[in-house]
């Protein structure tokens, strides 16, 4: 099993690129395509600015009107699908265990 | 001018274009004159291309270039652009450098009043939008494909052709990025003249700097080193990236 941290911050791979094709966006990293649906898509368009999986979640709740926990849902399935892919990864900032609180953002 | 090809002439619509026209040429460049109708050049050095017949006069200060098309050349020309299909993953070459440049320069010919015309009649034929369109799908194709070989070449480990190859596709960005902006010059040469005139707020700017940033790399990457070099080649990817999320959004 694995954990995914709320605040770690997700590195895209450079050589994954997002395009968009008869107005389909698709992400390419060699030979291999995903099509993206409008969720996936402003997903990815998050990761690209180097947000935490929070805040991603938190960006996806606010643009597309829905609870919270679905937004975590689709962040961490998207995150888990392009992590698997080698398409990104997780740059792990845990909360300090002593005082519990978040590290500053980069 | 036009007295030395016997021009204007009423079988033909004659318009002077090309970069002096568009703001870029410099004491060095020549004159393009383009011709398109019946009239044939009276020259004495005429160049026969696959597409056009080119005149060409030395004056006492400049070159000029007398371009003649024939209309049914310039009329298949307009039908192809028409036919286009903009969007499509695995789109066609369309034109020739030699056609492309004919349609740009078509958009920004230049007559004086009293002859301009004929000059509008023929623009009016070609959808230039369209035209817009086809040349930002065509530069990121062409991006698209440098950022294959880049990332190839990083991979396996060949890092100095990597960052020399990494030029091009920071400029095949830059060019979608202008025409998305407007520009419709598939000419290379001019790019950041190009980029300079469409960059107008601090953003746009920010682009300008980023892109003369990535076109001089640091001089220490010439020892390969392979962090170094791949940060600079996740750098110009993830420019390209951005630059393709920009003008497809």
């Amino acid at each position: 099993m694995t954990s995914i941290y709320k605040n770690s911050i997700v590195i895209c791979d450079a050589r994954v690129q997002r395009r968009k094709y008869s107005d389909e966006p698709w992400l390419i990293l060699h030979h291999e395509w995903i099509k993206l649906d409008s969720f996936g898509d402003a997903i990815w368009s998050e990761c690209q600015d180097g947000k935490t999986v929070e805040g991603i979640a938190l960006s996806l709740q606010s643009r597309f009107q829905i609870p919270l926990y679905e937004a975590l849902a689709a962040t961490v399935g998207m995150m888990e699908m392009l992590r698997s892919r080698g398409m990104m990864q997780y740059q792990e900032r845990p909360y300090e265990e002593t005082s519990g609180e978040r590290p500053d953002s980069p | 001018m036009l007295a030395l090809e016997r021009l204007p002439d009423p079988r033909s619509v004659a318009y002077f274009s090309g970069s002096l026209v568009a703001g870029y040429g410099n004491s060095w460049s020549d004159l393009d004159v383009y011709v398109v109708g019946e009239s044939v050049p009276i020259g004495p050095n005429v160049v026969k291309d696959r597409y056009t017949t080119i005149s060409i006069h030395y004056t006492s200060s400049r070159r000029v270039d007398f371009e003649f098309w024939t209309r049914a050349a310039t009329d298949r020309l307009a039908d192809c652009l028409s036919r286009i299909e903009i969007g499509a993953a695995f789109a066609d070459e369309y034109f020739s450098p030699t056609e492309e440049a004919f349609i740009h320069r078509l958009k920004i010919g230049f007559m004086p009043e009293r002859n301009r015309k004929g000059l509008e009649g023929l623009q009016a034929k070609f959808d230039f939008e369209k035209f817009r369109m086809y040349l930002i799908q065509k530069s990121l194709r062409t991006a698209d494909h440098l950022v294959e070989d880049v990332s190839g070449m990083i991979e396996s480990g060949d890092f100095l052709q990597a960052v020399l190859t990494a030029r091009p596709m920071i400029g095949a960005a830059v060019d979608a990025y202008c025409h998305w902006q407007g520009n419709t010059d598939p000419s290379t040469k001019w790019r950041l003249h190009h980029l300079r005139s469409v960059s107008c707020n601090l953003e746009q700017s920010r682009i300008v700097e980023e892109f003369l940033d990535l076109m001089f790399p640091p001089q220490s990457l010439k020892s390969c080193e392979p962090i170094e070099t791949k940060r600079y080649t996740d750098t110009s990817l993830r420019f390209v990236n951005r630059i393709a999320s920009l003008v497809q959004q």
